[in-house]
């Protein structure tokens, strides 16, 4: 279920300094244990409704914010809606445009939990769980930090009775939202959970969706506008080519593209570029057991696939890159018309944020990408070195603005003030879960928020730098199922799709449901609850046996996830 | 400490006083008393090799050769009073399965070093994080020349001469032999970092070719006919082959029914005739055929690397072959490197023994094997051998050595070789 797009109101007002403006709550406002509250406050990014719900009996005295993640702002028509999972979201609202028809688009409503499962498990350790929707939705950092603050204060003035703690707590986005209220509020905010965070923020991520888009306008369709969109129908239309394509392939209709490229390799290049996993829901990247026993020439002939661990992921990334359409395009849409409000951009005039005139391509592929995917990327009747000639292809429009995407600096800076993590939380206890292979929001997003609290570590004194402290930290990453979960059919010749899909612990905030439902978050929450109440000693005591007794989780001590692909290097 | 936590410091310098302040366990600041995979009485190393699937022939081979080394060294003693134990699993030639097994072998049988893992794919999948954990990568069983780097992969060491050195070594043989320098050559490859480090080789040597032709990997055993079909309408004389055992099987084949002849060059990772023959290549097609190689031939059994191998090998056993001579060997020069390092046996100090110390080392090799501090090359080049009569014959009387470089050529050379220690002990 795709539940994290981003998309955008131009209409809306976004001063990105939050100023609450809601009344404060009195006392006879208190939510009371067993009930589920709601209401609405105002601030200056618009009006934002929240939910507060309390635990039956037993409040432990702490109450846990949560910041949901992406809602696609701009209704999304149905034929493409309900393959992206909006149709069937609880978080979407079906509506009905002139033009579009029948279409999905992100609720406003307030979540107090990634789900009811989540919720019900915290109610029952005696956690109040409070939420709220946003005022706007998109990238909606800024309305998702306001309508935060606003209802923290109104929690603080009465809103709950009995309050010791609030800890922050989000998904995706909402892991960023949460990060940067508990930034912002030191003194309010006891601790933070994040989850699947996108830490890195825009300008990283869609550097990402641009690899992808200017990779697959290259070599696969020159149609697609790829950046800079001056209609919604222009997104929509990239979107459209893309997931058309995409299923093309995948029904085996579609295999070389209109400019000479054999797509499923074009693909896979991007993906490999743009540093998505090498494995997805359904594809685990290993090869069909049958093929390693007969080899592959004679698994070909009789009509084996994926072949190999290489065509495995070639499969992987068609689902990855289907995966993360929805936020490189429709999440683009959303950002360029927020650049264009904030920067008084035109219409007509360009609104691209992150432009790639010097990105020497090749350069993102890594060595050892190369080394092991050179085979499958090669692998293509009659042409020889078709890794090289993509690639070829890829830098050969370097400094050509016709075929690239230059950005205008005014966008830039407009992107670039929408608040994001910075680190400078790293007094409070921070825990953040994520998922090994998220073709989202990949693995080294959390890497780098590792990285950025770790940068504050020092403070200059008048001796020089020296360690401030800190407060306890722990980053869990989850592991798909420890068996090659690519299931094939009975005679083997085939991946059996329906087999596996939630049980494989791959994708976004696709946490393992087999160990529990929300298992995994719990034991985040657990694990923070111990470095909020106790001591670091314990948070650590209580990690260790989160991650014996949950299972699931990465069990090495030296792990390091996945460098995220920095674009800034290959110019 | 059983968990994953990933506390990343941008300045390494302050990292202690990083640590000191998140109060982590002293297991995860490398403070520990002795070193991962080492006890009293045991060292224990991994590999990572195919033992089915496609890529098995041949390469099935070498684990358990060096296995029965091990157990051969173990049996007298061990070294520095340690026994070893070697672990080494199946990876199918998958980079998946590598990643997968890699992990098993570090974070479950916690071994000291890696010995031997196979294959250029496979070994990019893991080769970072080996080198980022400080695990030594010992004798990888590539020719890719980028593994060749101390800066980039300051554990690995490769093992065997890169294709970059014997597409030079090969240049160096065309154009200094008489029959061969004034032939209309052309090349015949697979596509990737395997045909693309040849051909860097022979650009850096400046030899040329009339016609280049490829397939790519995968597409070994599917028909070949275009190939040829281009190789002799463009009147090739010789044809230089850089392609796996399977593809040299299909294209001598594809030749004879063609009855296309020409003389044959080929990499010596394609060319061992017993596989060939496990492949269906009859001696006939052989005959004539260059190809480099870097150890004695296994039918000279008055060379003492052969003829004490191959009682250890057989006493196992095992087949007596290339593989198993190759494999059995290998582990014999990393015995002496783990003796080198001494009886405080550790990762740093085994690293380091290998570069300062290689040159002490009895080693198979009829060319030296080199390591120092700023370069891990290995062995440094080839002799050209010939197929008569099935068997591996020299060609050269000489060595013919070179480097990585891509801008300086192969030369001609001359080493002696040692002989082995009193029953290839350390």
């Amino acid at each position: 279920m795709y539940r994290r797009v981003i998309a955008a109101s131009a209409a809306m007002a976004m001063a990105l300094v939050a100023v609450p403006l809601a009344s404060p709550a009195s006392a006879a406002d208190a939510c009371a244990l067993g009930q589920i509250c709601e209401g609405t406050a105002t601030g200056s990014l618009g009006t934002t409704k929240w939910k507060i719900q309390m635990p039956a009996a037993n409040f432990n005295g702490t109450v846990l914010l949560y910041s949901h993640g992406y809602r696609v702002a701009t209704p999304v028509p149905a034929a493409l809606a309900t393959p992206l999972g909006f149709a069937s979201s609880p978080w979407y609202r079906a509506v009905t445009v002139p033009g579009l028809g029948a279409s999905f688009v992100g609720s406003d409503a307030a979540q107090v939990a990634p789900s009811d499962s989540v919720a019900n498990q915290l109610l029952a350790k005696g956690y109040a769980l409070a939420g709220a929707g946003y005022a706007t939705q998109g990238w909606a950092v800024a309305e998702g930090v306001q309508a935060g603050e606003l209802l923290m204060d109104h929690i603080n003035k009465g809103g709950i009775k009995g309050v010791k703690k609030i800890a922050v707590y989000g998904e995706s986005l909402g892991a960023n939202i949460s990060q940067v209220l508990a930034e912002r509020n030191p003194r309010k905010v006891s601790g933070t959970l994040g989850l699947c965070g996108a830490y890195s923020g825009p300008q990283q991520l869609w550097s990402g969706a641009m690899t992808v888009m200017y990779t697959w306008k290259t070599l696969i369709n020159p149609t697609i506008r790829g950046a800079n969109y001056q209609s919604y129908a222009q997104a929509l239309g990239d979107l459209q080519i893309v997931l058309g394509t995409l299923a093309a392939v995948g029904a085996g209709t579609a295999t070389v593209s209109p400019v000479g490229y054999p797509i499923a390799q074009a693909n896979m290049l991007a993906g490999l570029m743009a540093g998505l996993p090498t494995n997805s829901t359904n594809y685990d990247g290993f090869a069909n057991p049958n093929v390693e026993k007969i080899g592959t020439a004679a698994a070909a002939a009789q009509g084996y696939t994926p072949l190999s661990a290489g065509a495995s992921t070639a499969a992987a990334m068609l689902q990855n890159v289907g995966a993360a359409a929805a936020l490189g395009i429709l999440g683009r849409w959303d950002l360029e018309q927020r650049a264009r409000v904030l920067a008084g951009i035109a219409a007509t005039d360009n609104a691209n944020f992150n432009g790639n005139l010097t990105v020497r391509y090749s350069a993102l592929l890594s060595e050892a990408q190369r080394n092991e995917f050179g085979d499958t990327m090669n692998a293509v009747p009659g042409v020889a070195n078709n890794l090289d000639r993509m690639l070829n292809a890829l830098d050969a429009s370097i400094g050509n603005p016709a075929l690239r995407f230059p950005e205008n600096g005014a966008a830039v800076k407009a992107i670039n003030s929408i608040p994001t993590p910075n680190g400078n939380s790293f007094r409070t206890p921070t825990v953040m879960v994520t998922t090994q292979s998220d073709p989202i929001s990949p693995e080294g997003n959390q890497g780098f928020m590792n990285d950025l609290i770790s940068s504050k570590l020092f403070v200059a004194t008048k001796k020089g730098r020296v360690a401030d402290g800190g407060a306890g930290r722990e980053s869990l990453y989850t592991e798909p199922v420890p068996v090659n979960y690519t299931k094939y059919t009975a005679n083997g010749v085939r991946p059996d799709l329906a087999a596996s899909v939630t049980e494989s612990g791959v994708g976004h905030c696709n946490f393992r449901l087999n160990l529990g439902n929300g298992a995994q978050i719990i034991g985040g929450m657990d694990i923070l609850a111990a470095y909020m109440n106790k001591s670091i000693p314990a948070g650590q005591k209580k990690a260790r046996q989160v991650v014996r007794s949950v299972g699931g989780f990465v069990n090495d001590p030296d792990y390091e996830p996945t460098p995220l692909k920095v674009v800034a290097l290959a110019k | 400490m059983p968990m994953s936590r990933t506390v990343r410091f941008l300045a390494g310098g302050l990292a202690a006083a990083v640590t000191a302040a998140l109060a982590l366990p002293s297991a995860s600041m490398g403070a520990v008393a002795s070193e991962t995979g080492v006890s009293p009485r045991e060292i224990v190393i991994g590999s990572t090799t195919p033992l089915t699937g496609p890529a098995a022939p041949g390469y099935k081979e070498l684990a358990p050769a060096a296995a029965a080394y091990f157990d051969h060294v173990n049996k007298n003693g061990g070294i520095n009073g340690r026994k070893i134990k070697f672990v080494y699993y199946d990876d199918k030639y998958s980079p998946a399965e590598t990643k997968k097994v890699t992990k098993q072998l570090i974070l479950g049988d916690k071994i000291f070093a890696m010995f031997n893992a196979l294959g250029t794919p496979p070994h990019s999948a893991v080769v970072d994080d080996l080198n980022r954990r400080g695990i030594p990568d010992v004798f990888v069983n590539t020719g890719y020349s980028g593994f060749d780097n101390v800066k980039k992969y300051p554990t690995t060491f490769p093992y065997f001469p890169s294709y970059v050195v014997e597409a030079k070594t090969m240049a160096y043989f065309i154009q200094n032999t008489p029959e061969l320098a004034n032939l209309k050559r052309c090349l015949f490859y697979q596509s990737g970092e395997f045909g693309d480090n040849a051909k860097a080789g022979f650009k850096a040597a400046g030899v040329d070719f009339a016609t280049e032709t490829s397939y790519f990997s995968g597409a070994q055993l599917q028909p070949l006919t275009a190939q040829i079909t281009a190789l002799r309408s463009a009147g090739c004389q010789l044809v230089v082959f850089f392609g796996v055992t399977s593809a040299t099987a299909n294209m001598l084949a594809t030749s004879a029914r063609a009855q296309f002849a020409p003389k044959w060059l080929v990499t010596s990772v394609g060319s061992d005739n017993g596989t060939l023959a496990g492949l269906g290549v009859p001696n006939a097609l052989l005959e004539g055929l260059y190809t480099p190689s870097f150890l004695p031939l296994l039918q000279d059994t008055s060379n003492k690397y052969v003829s004490e191998t191959k009682a250890i090998i057989e006493g196992a056993g095992l087949p007596w072959t290339y593989y198993s001579f190759y494999g059995a060997t290998s582990a014999y020069v990393f015995a002496q490197a783990l003796k080198a390092a001494g009886k405080d046996l550790t990762r740093k100090g085994l690293i380091s023994a290998l570069e300062t110390q290689s040159k002490n080392f009895r080693t198979p090799g009829i060319v030296p094997l080199v390591y120092s501090k700023t370069s891990h090359l290995g062995y440094n080049g080839y002799f050209m051998g010939q197929y008569k009569s099935g068997l591996l014959t020299r060609a050269t009387d000489y060595i013919i050595t070179a480097d990585n470089s891509l801008t300086s050529k192969a030369t001609r050379g001359s080493y002696t070789q040692k002989p082995p220690t009193a029953k290839m002990l350390p």
